[in-house]
């Protein structure tokens, strides 16, 4: 660990000591639940623990409530993937049901798929899923969503484009 | 980038990022769109030899990737109900099931006639799913991959139409008539019809004709040109017919409804043949080089995991699996 990182980890724990109970309050009125509130409370001192700069922060409060707000906003579309999913296996016929297991992992994928998709505009994303996770043809695609070929090749390329930029 | 960077490239200079994206991209959108063709893919390799290429290539795969991990029939239906109130999913799901995704039912035609309500039923499958639905006499039809099946039941009649795909039929005893012979089963398709004599059978639209497999008592054949001669099946045979002629009847034996419990059963199959069944299961193309296509092969194979059965065969011979895309797979010699 260099000096700058020790430094680095001391300026958190200051913020931490000055701030965490006011913005896990925060949280919980936002939530109204106290152990997500405690959850998310933590993970936004993570992210700006990994952050590069947290010597400048002016003022402490609005920027530890700005991460905390998108942790909040993760949180919701996080459940809400996860009441469809669920919603989703219990329209399957038993033997295809996957194990537990699995479908932990595949929810995990699945989130990990949404945050990817998010952003995209309506039928920029309907295109991706259907041409990459259902495997239809542009042909196919075109006439499930009323627009030509060509347009389906446009709402890939710009899907791709989305995508490429937060690919590994 | 140095002089001796460049050189180790190959003579190829380094690109500019922006273009070299904006190239893999319009490669990738090319490829998935279904209509490209093998020039398309050659002139793809060309482009992908140069190493900024190949770089730009993987985050395209690394995308890809990540939007396989997950069974479509799942994904795709839990992707797609809209991000604002997700509560709405099941019907997202029956909206996709409708333009066959998933099997679904519809009836219709709800008359009673006092003894029973005539109903029609619709069921189908996707690519890669596999369904089994108990009809209201206890009877079971089980949907192989991309399956249409329409089932119409009456007072006289039970009669399945199969428009595309494959079915496995297992029939009860009709209850409700017990006391008679109960009502006819028949599956009719394209070519003719099959009515059932208490019984275990598999039936598949195969392009111009009609297979039939009886695994348990008997089925009666009718090619539709033909009313008049009909043939009687027993358990352990097939045969396929068209609509004017029915072939001699062929062993069969339980390996052709593996695929209701996930597996293709071969025996001394050739290669060629074992890629053509897979393909079935998966969406896009699946091809196999003739060099290759002669190779006997035995053997259980997952069809719920194409991928998986693929890596078995590369394993147990000199042949090696090349991928485009997803949707653009080939079989060729090592």
């Amino acid at each position: 660990m260099s000096v700058g990182d020790l430094a680095k980890t001391d300026a958190v724990r200051v913020l931490y000591s000055d701030h965490h109970r006011w913005l896990q309050s925060w949280l919980r009125r936002k939530l109204g639940c106290t152990h997500s509130a405690a959850d998310l409370a933590h993970d936004t001192f993570v992210r700006v623990l990994a952050s590069r700069d947290v010597f400048g922060i002016r003022e402490p409060r609005a920027y530890l409530s700005t991460i905390a707000n998108g942790l909040v906003t993760d949180l919701f579309r996080r459940r809400e993937l996860e009441r469809s999913y669920l919603e989703v296996l219990a329209s399957l016929p038993e033997p295809q049901m996957p194990s537990p297991e699995t479908r932990a992992l595949f929810l995990e994928t699945l989130i990990a798929i949404d945050a990817m998709l998010d952003g995209m505009k309506p039928m920029v994303r309907q295109a991706f899923i259907l041409s990459q996770i259902e495997g239809l043809t542009y042909a196919e695609i075109a006439a499930r969503l009323r627009v030509t070929k060509r347009t389906v090749a446009n709402y890939m390329a710009a899907a791709l484009e989305h995508c490429y930029l937060l690919a590994p | 980038m140095s002089t001796a960077d460049v050189l180790a490239n190959g003579d190829q200079p380094p690109r500019d990022e922006h273009e070299v994206r904006r190239e893999a991209i319009a490669w990738y959108v090319r490829l998935c769109s279904g209509e490209a063709t093998d020039a398309d893919r050659r002139a793809w390799e060309q482009w992908h030899r140069h190493p900024d290429h190949q770089r730009a290539w993987q985050r395209i795969e690394s995308i890809r990737q990540s939007t396989q991990r997950v069974p479509a029939h799942i994904a795709a239906p839990t992707l797609q109900a809209p991000a604002k109130g997700r509560r709405r999913a099941l019907k997202s799901i029956l909206l996709v099931a409708s333009t066959g995704s998933l099997a679904y039912v519809a009836y219709r035609g709800a008359s009673d006639d006092g003894v029973w309500r005539s109903w029609v039923a619709e069921y189908r499958t996707g690519v890669g799913e596999r369904r089994s639905v108990m009809l209201t006499d206890g009877s079971r039809l089980t949907l192989n991959t991309d399956t249409a099946v329409d089932v119409s039941y009456d007072a006289t009649h039970r009669l399945v139409h199969l428009w595309t795909g494959e079915i496995l039929i297992e029939t009860a005893r009709d209850a409700l008539y017990a006391d008679t012979q109960g009502r006819p089963f028949v599956v009719e398709t394209a070519h003719g019809s099959m009515r059932a004599l208490g019984t275990r059978f598999t039936v598949r639209m195969h392009g111009a004709r009609t297979d039939v497999a009886v695994l348990a008592d008997a089925v009666e054949i009718r090619a539709s040109d033909l009313p008049a001669s009909p043939i009687i099946l027993q358990a352990g045979q097939r045969a396929s017919f068209t609509r004017s002629h029915i072939e001699m009847p062929r062993p069969a034996d339980d390996s052709m409804a593996a695929w209701e419990h996930g597996s293709l059963v071969v025996d001394d199959w050739r290669l060629g043949d074992v890629i053509a069944e897979l393909d079935r299961y998966r969406p896009g193309r699946l091809s196999c080089d003739p060099a290759v296509a002669g190779i006997r092969i035995s053997g259980a194979f997952p069809i719920t995991d194409t991928d998986k059965a693929l890596a078995v065969i590369t394993k147990s011979f000199p042949v090696r699996v090349t991928r485009f895309t997803r949707f653009w797979v080939g079989v060729r010699p090592l």
